[in-house]
């Protein structure tokens, strides 16, 4: 009798032991689907320019420009996804929304040199976006 | 009955002899013995002589000793197990006799029944049947009572705790089976979140399913806890119990009426009392 709960006690306290409580929310961040994703980054800035752009010979307006690359590698095979980008500058947001904006738009207008304007890129997959990676680039025509 | 009422020699000389009654065997035999040592010191004259001398004895004999036998059977409770001693003399299992008629003396014994002394009267050429249940001793009444006792002790500082341990085992692999399934919802989230396609549903399983299901997890490993402690208080009380209970000796049953019987015996008095024994030896063996 005793040596049976001697066997069943270390067997009861090992099983507490097995099943413990290490999923934390904080700490699941391996999707690149997730907000609080952390791996390697979805999106990547490739380059970056500021530009003059002429009507003929005359100098219309300076635009900051930046081409990005999505990471679809890191995505499940298969994963339907649109970019959307975000405008930011001196607290105005410029949202582009779900649609891809056409290749005239992807651009701050009339800036300023020396003034630094931030796009905030994201993935929408299935309605809902995912972690913003936000790239700076300094007017500097 | 041959044997406890004629020497052996003279046994085997009325064993020839089945057909005499009891009187006459005894007379033939010891003319027989008679003979047997005439011859002996080779004196035919003397074993004339008596011959017709323990011829004479026979007839005599056979007048004066025409005392005839009865049968009885005894019917006791219980039947296989109990002894009797015949005349304070001869202890005997048998339960159909002949005797010789007159009044005999039997004392009649069983494991764990008291020792009933009577005196059963024999009538020549009647068959008797005798039946007697013997009560059970006094020590053995106290000996049951004791046995109960001890056992509904034991029922009670064992057999208890025991059921209580196992309850608690019971309820502690329910609770085992309740933490179990809470971990199981709990690895499945972290299936679905490697897994998920849509942010919104990892925003959602992080935020909300998760947290419930941890919840869930805490409040089982909460009770499964709970029910290790009752199961390990109780394993604890049943090994206490136990090792307590261990040290109450049970009750043994010395059959006083059989040390009564076989003629040892105790006698209480006011300094004390003192043994009695009583030595019966069979010379007809």
């Amino acid at each position: 009798m005793n040596r049976a709960f001697l066997f069943i006690l270390p067997l009861a306290l090992s099983l507490v032991g097995c099943l413990k409580d290490d999923v934390d929310p904080a700490k699941l961040t391996s999707n690149p689907l997730d907000q609080d994703y952390d791996g390697p980054a979805l999106i990547e800035l490739v380059s970056d320019t500021t530009r003059i752009v002429y009507d003929g010979l005359n100098p219309v307006d300076t635009v900051v420009e930046q081409i990005i690359n999505v990471r679809a590698d890191l995505l499940a095979p298969g994963t339907d996804y649109k970019l959307y980008v975000t405008l930011v500058n001196t607290g105005a947001v410029f949202d582009y929304s779900s649609e891809i904006p056409p290749p005239q738009d992807r651009a701050y207008h009339h800036v300023v040199p020396g003034v630094a304007y931030c796009y905030d890129y994201q993935l929408v997959v299935q309605f809902s976006r995912t972690k913003a990676y936000r790239f700076c680039t300094t007017a500097n025509p | 009955m041959r044997e406890w009422l004629l020497p052996r020699k003279m046994l085997l000389i009325a064993d020839k002899a089945e057909h005499m009654n009891m009187a006459q065997r005894v007379v033939t035999a010891s003319l027989m013995l008679h003979r047997e040592k005439a011859l002996q010191r080779s004196d035919l004259g003397m074993l004339i002589g008596r011959t017709y001398l323990s011829l004479a004895c026979v007839i005599i004999a056979g007048a004066s000793m025409a005392q005839s036998s009865g049968k009885i059977r005894l019917q006791i409770d219980p039947p296989r197990t109990f002894t009797y001693k015949l005349d304070h003399r001869f202890t005997m299992q048998e339960a159909d006799l002949e005797l010789l008629e007159g009044a005999h003396h039997f004392s009649f014994w069983a494991p764990q029944r008291k020792v009933v002394d009577t005196t059963i009267t024999m009538v020549g050429g009647t068959d008797k049947v005798f039946s007697l249940r013997l009560p059970f001793s006094t020590e053995y009444l106290v000996y049951q009572r004791d046995l109960r006792s001890y056992r509904k002790d034991m029922r009670v500082q064992r057999l208890l705790p025991v059921s209580a341990t196992g309850l608690s085992l019971i309820y502690t692999a329910v609770k085992f089976g309740q933490l179990k399934k809470a971990h199981d919802k709990l690895e499945s989230d972290r299936t679905a979140y490697n897994d998920a396609t849509s942010p919104y549903a990892i925003t959602y399983l992080k935020g909300d399913v998760i947290p419930v299901h941890k919840d869930e997890f805490d409040k089982a490993r909460s009770g499964y806890r709970v029910a290790v402690g009752i199961t390990v208080l109780f394993a604890g009380v049943t090994t206490y119990m136990y090792l307590r209970s261990a040290k109450r000796a049970k009750p043994e049953f010395h059959d006083a009426e059989k040390v009564r019987f076989d003629g040892l015996s105790w006698a209480p008095g006011v300094n004390g009392g003192e043994w009695n024994c009583g030595l019966t030896w069979n010379f007809t063996r």
